[in-house]
C-alpha cells in the first residue's frame, strides 16, 4: 500500500528537478505589453531633434523598423509573444514627453515564470519576406508599402533618414541621408541576456530601449557623409553594419 | 308576450346594429397609415464586393458599414445632389468630378458663398484603401467621419446637418431609399450618421479599374515603351548605376502610388516651422515637426486632376517634376529625399511619359460612378 505512494513522490521529485534545468515557466498566463523607445546615448531620442555627431550635427527624420519572432526564454526553449509588428518612431516620439514614453507595440499573454533571456528578430523574417504588401489587408503591419521595395522582392526591415549640418550654419542641408535596409540577408536576430519575469495577474511592462548612436557608432563611426545612401540590395555593406550594430543599441529595462 | 318580445328582439337588433357601426367606424380611424412609416418598402440589401484588382490589397471595409448595393446606390444620390448644400447649388461632386479624377481643375475651391478655400480638392479615387487619415491634413480617421464635415464647412456647403436631415426626411424619394439601404422603419430614423455612411460607401466603391497601361504591363500584357521603362527605372530607382534614382516610389509606391504618409516636401522656404502660412498636419496633430506636412496623393490619374499641390500652386506635371529636380526649399522637417536630384531634360521626359501610364480611364468613365440624376 506504501509502495505507490513512495512511487509518485519519487516521480514528482523528478519532474521538479527537470524543470529546474530550463526556464521556470508554469501554465498560468498573464498579460505582457513591449514598449520600445528609442534613444540617442543617453536621452530620448525626439524626431528632427539636433544631437552631436562627431564633429558634425545630425537630425533624425525617420526610424522605423519590424520586429518579429519575439520570444520570452532561450532559442531552445522559449515561448513566443509575436510574431511580427512594426515600430515607427517617427510621428510618435515627437516631443520630451512622448519620448519618455516610447511606443507601447505588444499587447500580449505570455506563460507566468522566469526567463533568461529575450529574443527578437529586428526587420522581417524570410518566410515573411517572401509576400508582399498586397497580400494583407490595409490594416495588417505588411501592408505597408512603404516598407517594401518590389525591385528587391524584399520589405524594407529598417528606415533610417536625416539630415547633417557639417558647416555649422545651424542649417541641416549639407547632407541628406537615406539608409533602407532590406533583404534577408540583413535580417538581425537577437538574444537579449537579461531576465524577464513574467507575473499573474499583472501587466507586465517590458521596455526595450534602441539606441540610434549606437547604430551608426560601433569600433568607427559610420562616415553619413562618405555613404550617405543605402538603397539597393546588392551592396549592403552599410546596411550589415547598421543592423550588426542592434546587438549592441538594444537593451532591455 | 310576442308583441313585447318581438318589441325587445327589435331593440337588441337596432342596437347591436349601431354598436357594430360604431366599431367598425373606430376600426375605419385605425387603418390610417403613418406617413412617415416605412415598413411597408422591402428591406433586404444586397452584400456589394468590392472588385479585386490585380496587386491590390484586400478593400479593409468598415465593421459598423458594410458595403451594399443598396447603400452605395443611395450613397451616390446624395454625393451628387445638391439637396446636401444650403442653397442647393452645389453636392460633393461640385468639387469632385469623376472626369477629372474626382477634383475640380481648381487650384483651391470655392464654396457656395463663393469663399475660396484654402487647399486644392483631393481625388477621392482608391481613398476606401487609405488607412491613415483623410483629408490633406488627415484630421480624421474614417471616410465616415470625412462625409459630415463638408455639408457645415461655411466654405463648402454651408448648411447645417438638421436641416439637411428635414430636407431628406421631406423628400419624396430619399426615405425609401434609406429604408432599401439601412431597414429604417420611420422617416424619422432619417440622421446625418446614415447619409456620411452612405456616401462613404459609394466613395469607397471608387476604386481603378486595373486597366491603366502600368497595370497591362504588370500583367505583361503589354511593354512599356522605352520612354515608359526608363521613367519606371528612375520612378524605382531600379537601374541604379545606370539610371539616376527619382526618389518618387518611396512616397508614391505602387500598387496605389501613395504610402498614405505625411510629408514637406519643400514648398516653402521656412526657417521656423511656427511660421507656415498652412501648417497642414501640424495643423491636426499640434506637432510643431508636423507643420508643412501634408497627405501624399496618389499618383494614379494624375494626369487629369492638375493643379497640383495642396494649394493648387503648380499648374502642370513639369512643373511638379521641376520642382523635385531643384531639391525643393529649405525647412527644418523638410523630408531627407526632397534633395536635387540631377535628372536631364530628356530623363524629366522620360519619367513623366511613366507616370502617364498611370492613366485610368475607364475608370473615370465607369458608368456606376457618373451622376445619377
Amino acid at each position: 500500500m506504501k509502495n505507490p505512494i513512495y512511487l509518485l513522490l519519487v516521480f514528482m521529485l523528478f519532474l521538479i528537478s527537470c524543470d529546474d534545468d530550463g526556464p521556470n515557466i508554469l501554465d498560468d498566463v498573464a498579460d505582457v505589453e513591449i514598449v520600445f523607445k528609442a534613444m540617442f546615448g543617453d536621452d530620448p531620442y525626439i524626431v528632427n531633434q539636433t544631437y552631436d555627431y562627431g564633429d558634425d550635427q545630425i537630425k533624425i527624420a525617420t526610424f522605423s523598423f519590424y520586429v518579429s519572432d519575439i520570444k520570452l526564454g532561450s532559442s531552445s526553449n522559449a515561448s513566443e509573444v509575436e510574431e511580427i509588428d512594426f515600430v515607427d518612431f517617427s510621428g510618435v516620439q515627437v516631443d520630451q514627453q512622448s519620448a519618455e514614453a516610447g511606443i507601447r507595440i505588444v499587447s500580449s499573454e505570455a506563460p507566468i515564470g522566469n526567463y533568461p533571456a529575450m529574443s527578437i528578430g529586428i526587420g522581417v523574417p524570410s518566410d515573411l519576406n517572401k509576400t508582399s504588401p498586397d497580400e494583407y489587408a490595409p490594416t495588417h503591419v505588411l501592408s505597408k508599402t512603404s516598407h517594401y521595395w518590389a525591385d528587391w522582392q524584399s520589405y524594407i526591415h529598417m528606415k533610417i533618414e536625416g539630415t547633417l549640418d557639417t558647416d555649422g550654419d545651424g542649417l541641416f542641408d549639407d547632407v541628406s541621408f537615406m539608409y533602407h535596409v532590406g533583404a534577408d540577408e540583413t535580417y538581425e536576430s537577437l538574444e537579449i541576456q537579461t531576465p524577464v519575469t513574467i507575473v499573474k495577474d499583472e501587466m507586465n511592462s517590458i521596455l526595450v530601449e534602441v539606441d540610434l548612436e549606437k547604430l551608426f557608432v560601433s569600433a568607427t563611426r559610420l562616415d553619413i557623409e562618405a555613404k550617405p545612401r543605402l538603397h539597393t540590395a546588392e551592396d549592403l555593406t552599410v546596411g550589415h553594419f547598421l543592423m550588426d550594430n542592434f546587438s549592441n543599441a538594444v537593451r532591455l529595462q | 308576450m310576442r308583441f313585447a318580445s318581438n318589441k325587445y328582439y327589435t331593440y337588441f337588433f337596432v342596437l347591436a346594429l349601431l354598436i357594430s357601426l360604431f366599431i367598425g367606424g373606430c376600426g375605419d380611424s385605425d387603418v390610417i397609415e403613418d406617413p412617415n412609416d416605412l415598413t411597408s418598402i422591402d428591406y433586404s440589401p444586397t452584400s456589394y464586393e468590392v472588385p479585386q484588382i490585380d496587386g491590390f490589397p484586400v478593400m479593409p471595409v468598415a465593421p459598423n458599414n458594410p458595403l451594399t448595393v443598396e447603400g452605395i446606390f443611395l450613397g451616390r444620390k446624395l454625393f451628387y445632389d445638391p439637396i446636401l448644400s444650403a442653397d442647393s447649388t452645389m453636392s460633393c461632386a461640385s468639387c469632385h468630378l469623376p472626369e477629372l479624377s474626382f477634383t475640380d481643375n481648381l487650384a483651391t475651391s470655392a464654396g457656395i458663398d463663393g469663399i475660396f478655400g484654402k487647399r486644392s480638392s483631393m481625388s477621392l479615387l482608391n481613398v476606401g484603401y487609405y488607412t491613415n487619415g483623410f483629408f490633406w491634413d488627415g484630421r480624421v480617421g474614417t471616410l465616415e467621419e470625412q462625409a459630415l464635415l463638408p455639408v457645415e464647412d461655411p466654405i463648402e456647403l454651408h448648411d447645417r446637418w438638421p436641416n439637411v436631415v428635414m430636407k431628406l426626411q421631406r423628400h419624396q424619394d430619399y426615405p425609401a431609399d434609406f429604408r432599401r439601404a439601412f431597414g429604417i422603419d420611420n422617416k424619422s430614423q432619417i440622421n446625418r450618421e446614415l447619409a456620411a455612411r452612405a456616401i462613404a460607401q459609394f466613395e469607397t466603391s471608387l476604386i481603378s479599374s486595373g486597366n491603366s497601361k502600368y497595370d497591362r504591363v504588370v500583367r505583361k500584357e503589354e511593354f512599356f515603351t522605352e520612354a515608359e521603362e526608363n521613367g519606371f527605372l528612375m520612378f524605382f530607382d531600379a537601374a541604379p548605376g545606370r539610371l539616376p534614382d527619382a526618389e518618387c516610389g518611396h512616397c508614391h509606391n505602387a500598387p496605389l502610388f501613395t504610402t498614405n504618409e505625411y510629408a514637406n516636401n519643400g514648398l516653402d522656404e521656412v526657417l521656423d516651422l511656427n511660421n507656415y502660412i498652412d501648417k497642414g498636419r501640424g495643423t491636426f496633430t499640434r506637432v510643431l515637426n508636423d507643420n508643412g506636412q501634408f497627405r501624399i496623393p496618389t499618383l494614379r490619374n494624375i494626369s487629369f486632376s492638375a493643379p497640383y499641390m495642396h494649394d493648387g500652386r503648380f499648374a502642370t506635371l513639369e512643373e511638379v517634376i521641376d520642382h523635385y529636380i531643384s531639391g525643393g526649399q529649405y525647412a527644418d522637417n523638410r523630408h531627407p529625399l526632397i534633395q536635387p536630384l540631377g535628372l536631364s531634360e530628356a530623363q524629366k521626359a522620360d519619367l513623366l511619359a511613366f507616370i502617364r501610364t498611370l492613366d485610368d480611364v475607364d475608370a473615370l468613365q465607369n458608368p456606376a460612378y457618373q451622376n445619377p440624376f
